[in-house]
């Protein structure tokens, strides 16, 4: 099942087990999703289920609040991770600050479904990788799936959940296939690492994306006789610090690969937590490879450059272990 | 006009083979339109839009070649293959983008608008937007502010009453986007889009009215793009029939005809100038070609604040491996 697919299931599962789950979106009905994620739910929940808006993030995602305030479990979408920073206000103020301002007294159980990277030409507006400014708001959870099972299995909790997710989609992971689980098999809690591979020499930890980036660098390193534990970090916040504390005390290294900016980026923010809880095991400093501090460009040499390469991962690591 | 949609029909052809790449949003059937309304502006005028936005420079006249080459991703494009044709500027004409987003140059085609306005220089600011972007606050909050600063700004909407894959008219209560703009008081006006003589007499008076009464005014054209199935555009391709139907009331074609009708065109004159820039559009395409990609180290320049940073910054690592100092592991290879 591909990661599209995956993530089309939960919504069918999640639409079948509880009326109270809405989808709103821009085409997210009569044309299937921007990226045919909701392909036939239209059909086969009306319109009743399945809302197709105008084009409005903000209005979007104020009523997906509203509804959720009161009763409804809305999985909203916002077409890119670029027009979701239109819907900031929303997620900040009546989103990720309502429960904790009422004192609990009103939850919000919202999905926010909304997708980075592009990778194919799509320029200075369309492939964005912003999931620092999301995991910057204390009150959201945020979850970064990059397999068909953890895209399936993320959403499935993210709508279960009594508190707002939001969900980031990867562009380019769409078509990925991979195996799936059934049913209650499915569900894949909120704020749990997955260590992809274990390694003695370094600890790879991957965002997003990225974690196919790390996994590919240990490809390459192991070549160089260098073993690799390639950690993906699936969900941001709740951020699953003991899993990664504990790769970094057994291989002592640690380089962590983002598509995203490095400037107060993710990978800035978990080298500081990592740095604090297991100084003493470090034999060198937390590295990063991210995304170039840089607009993303629509010339392909530009758009490569850009990017947080296997290769970079493979060479930081190396730093890392003094054998550059 | 014709010289848009040949533009437009080769740069189609040229996704479909590889050599343009992303999104690229035609305007094929809004040639009346792009050409009717700019034609109503002067030399000075301003123009901005959202990501359909190099029909609009090739209508004002921006080096062809330089167009091309952008489409390209090269290094002698308009904007130096930053940023495609989403988002294409093409300054010397006065062409400020391409911006990408539904809506966001909105507000900023206002400030432009106020920036001649304060400055006293009667240049007129005009704004491309479609029908689903009219549904996003932006719209309502730059007109708004433009009425009260009595800006000198044309807002001209393509009306094809269809968002991005929307089905028609889902995309807003009211339709008319007349009565959108009359509610935030600013001047409506309506045009036929399929006819390039109606849309130039009305956006030459929606022009008139920004100009001499400084004023914000819409312009709403109802037009038909064509169904073409197109990898390159994300709108719905339409059926056969509705190809068939559309081609009855191809803008080009009709207009082109009618000149002919009416003798102000000879058949052999037509096929001259068809010739004519069929020829300059091949030569668009192989200067183009011609065109070196960007250095990948090019990456940071026109950053306004490009800061090195210490440490495995991308900044720090990767400058050095784009450069082409040796590295322990090639880089992927390039597509
Ligand atoms: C803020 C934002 N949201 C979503 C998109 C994706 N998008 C690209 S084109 C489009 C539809 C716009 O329809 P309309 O304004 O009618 O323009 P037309 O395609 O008719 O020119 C959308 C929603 C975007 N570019 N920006």
């Amino acid at each position: 099942m591909t990661y599209r697919e995956a993530l089309r299931s939960a919504l069918r599962e999640e639409l079948e087990r509880d009326d109270r789950v809405v989808l709103i979106g821009e085409d997210i009905g009569a044309f299937d999703g921007p990226f045919h994620v909701t392909k036939g739910l239209l059909e086969d929940y009306g319109e009743r289920r399945v809302r197709d808006t105008p084009n409005a993030e903000r209005a979007i995602v104020g009523v997906g609040a509203g509804a959720a305030m009161v009763g409804l479990r809305p999985v909203v979408e916002l077409m890119t991770i670029t027009s979701a920073t239109r819907a900031l206000d929303q997620l900040l103020v009546s989103v990720a600050q309502t429960p904790w301002a009422t004192a609990g007294a009103i939850h919000l159980p919202l999905v926010v479904r909304t997708v980075q990277g592009g990778g194919r030409q799509l320029g200075p507006t369309h492939a964005h990788h912003l999931e620092a400014m999301l995991l910057h708001i204390p009150g959201l959870q945020v979850v970064v799936p990059s397999t068909p099972a953890d895209a399936k299995g993320l959403l499935k909790s993210a709508i279960r959940s009594d508190d707002p997710v939001v969900v980031i989609e990867h562009q380019e992971l769409y078509g990925l296939s991979g195996e799936v689980p059934d049913g209650t098999e499915a569900v894949v809690p909120i704020g749990q690492a997955a260590i992809r591979r274990e390694g003695r020499d370094v600890t790879l930890l991957g965002i997003s994306r990225a974690a196919h980036t790390a996994a590919a660098a240990a490809d390459l390193l192991e070549r160089e006789g260098v073993s690799s534990e390639v950690i993906d970090v699936r969900s941001l916040r709740p951020l699953d610090l003991d899993t990664i504390v504990e790769s970094v005390k057994r291989t002592n290294r640690l380089v962590i690969v983002e598509d995203g900016w490095p400037q107060a980026g993710v990978a800035a923010s978990i080298a500081t937590l990592v740095q604090e809880q297991a100084f003493d095991h470090l034999d060198a400093p937390v590295l990063r490879v991210s995304g170039a501090d840089a607009p993303v460009g629509y010339a392909r040499t530009l758009e490569s450059a850009a990017r947080a390469s296997a290769a970079d991962v493979a060479r930081a690591a190396l730093a890392a272990l003094y054998r550059e | 006009m014709f010289l848009v949609r040949r533009f437009d029909e080769r740069a189609g052809e040229l996704h479909g083979s590889g050599q343009i790449g992303g999104f690229l949003h035609l305007a094929i059937g809004e040639e009346a339109l792009v050409v009717g309304a700019t034609r109503a502006l002067e030399d000075r005028d301003w123009v901005l839009s959202s990501w359909r936005s190099h029909a609009l420079a090739v209508a004002r006249g921006a080096d062809l070649g330089r167009s091309m080459a952008e489409l390209f991703g090269r290094a002698g494009g308009l904007n130096g293959g930053r940023g495609g044709a989403m988002h294409l500027a093409a300054p010397e004409q006065r062409v400020l983008g391409g911006f990408g987003l539904v809506g966001v140059h909105l507000p900023v085609a206002a400030g432009v608008a106020l920036a001649s306005s304060y400055q006293g220089r009667a240049e007129v600011t005009m704004a491309f937007l479609g029908d689903g972007a009219a549904s996003n606050g932006t719209l309502a909050e730059s007109i708004d502010l433009a009425a009260i600063w009595h800006l000198p700004l044309v807002l001209v909407v393509a009306h094809d009453r269809r968002g991005h894959g929307s089905a028609e008219d889902a995309d807003a209560a009211v339709a008319s986007l007349a009565r959108k703009a009359e509610g935030h008081g600013v001047k409506a006006l309506t045009c036929d889009g399929m006819d390039i003589l109606d849309v130039h007499a009305v956006c030459s008076d929606a022009v008139r009215i920004a100009r001499t009464e400084r004023r914000p005014a819409l312009v709403q054209a109802i037009l038909q793009r064509a169904p073409t199935p197109t990898m390159a555009d994300p709108k719905p391709a339409g059926s056969k029939e509705e190809l068939e139907a559309w081609k009855a009331r191809d803008p080009l074609a009709v207009f082109g005809d009618r000149l002919v009708e009416v003798g102000l065109l000879e058949t052999a004159d037509r096929a001259r100038m068809q010739m004519t820039v069929n020829a300059a559009i091949e030569q668009a395409i192989s200067a183009a070609g011609r065109s070196p990609h960007p250095e990948p180290g090019s990456l940071y320049d026109h950053l306004t604040i490009a800061e090195s940073l210490p440490g495995w910054l991308a900044i720090d690592a990767r400058g050095r491996a784009t450069r082409g100092e040796t590295e322990p592991f090639p880089r992927e290879v390039q597509p």
